[in-house]
């Protein structure tokens, strides 16, 4: 008797914690975008013509960094000035592209963002551009990131 | 038996503060709000090679040449087919007068030695605003 009562005395009712963790997950959902976890963190120029960006299924996100680093999927894969990184990305844009379908002129029906630093020289984007066009890959869809507000003047850094 | 009473309906929250302490510290740390963003649709040439065709040549093209110059305020120029802009809006202005003329205009940008992604979107952005949708990069025709 004595050793049932002791039994009963440790049960623990997990109602609670069950009930708050799961509207903390909840909410954390609600206010998590998870189509933005490709978007690395870079500053965008402001466009007043920029329209609201729907995510596309199949586009493929670039970001580049000021420095000309490109970071896909949230993993840096260097510089567009390095030859390697060069043939990196016409093999990962030939690999996809292979995966869409063709429009009847022969270009890729996939789109690609580009998303850069507004301090970032053009060139490094250019060099992207040179990769879609080239033969086997031929994409022309090219959307340029942009923010649509304005942001604040922030200081320079030191 | 009170007492036992009491003892039984004891509740242990340890777990739960542990638990919902580390769900709010992982949520905390990975969390990325949403944020405001748009795009501006642009295009690579269609055509293959350097072999230009003579309907081409027909259609009005606006070549855009954007260079550093640091005695503006912008810290970039703009030359739209040979002439020298005061401004983006003149630009836009000149651009809207030229779509008018020819509603099939193509704009050409030639983004110089030192621009910045800013220039050109803000160059594109001016196109834009006159309704100007065809808009390629130049040095990145297709291979023939």
């Amino acid at each position: 008797m004595a050793r049932k009562q002791e039994l009963e005395a440790i049960r623990m009712d997990m109602t609670p914690m069950i009930d708050v963790v799961f509207q903390l997950i909840i909410f954390f959902m609600l206010v998590t975008d998870l189509s933005q976890q490709d978007l690395a963190d870079v500053r965008l120029p402001y466009a007043g013509t920029a329209v609201k960006d729907e995510m596309q299924t199949g586009r493929l996100t670039f970001n580049v960094l000021k420095d000309g680093g490109i970071e896909i999927k949230r993993v840096s894969q260097g510089r567009m000035d390095d030859p390697a990184t060069q043939e990196w990305v016409r093999r990962f844009l030939a690999h996809e592209v292979a995966r869409g379908r063709r429009e009847p002129d022969g270009t890729s029906e996939r789109a690609i963002l580009i998303r850069a630093d507004r301090d970032t020289e053009f060139k490094h984007i250019q060099k992207i551009l040179r990769v879609c066009s080239e033969t086997g890959i031929r994409i022309c869809k090219i959307h340029l990131g942009a923010a649509q507000t304005p942001s604040r003047p922030a200081a320079d850094p030191p | 038996m009170k007492r036992m009473q009491h003892e039984q309906t004891e509740l242990d929250m340890t777990p739960m503060i542990d638990v919902t302490f580390q769900l709010i510290i992982f949520f905390v740390c990975t969390i990325k709000y949403k944020t405001l963003e748009g795009k501006l649709e642009t295009q690579l040439p269609r055509d293959v090679g350097v072999n230009r065709t003579p309907m081409e040549a027909l259609i009005d093209k606006a070549e855009i040449h954007l260079d550093v110059d640091s005695t503006l305020p912008s810290g970039f120029g703009v030359t739209l087919n040979g002439r020298r802009m005061p401004g983006l809006e003149s630009l836009s202005a000149r651009l809207g007068d030229l779509k008018r003329q020819s509603p099939g205009l193509r704009a050409t940008l030639y983004p110089g030695r030192g621009i910045t992604y800013e220039h050109v979107v803000e160059v594109v952005d001016a196109c834009l605003r006159v309704e100007l949708y065809d808009i390629t990069f130049a040095g990145v025709a297709f291979d023939a």
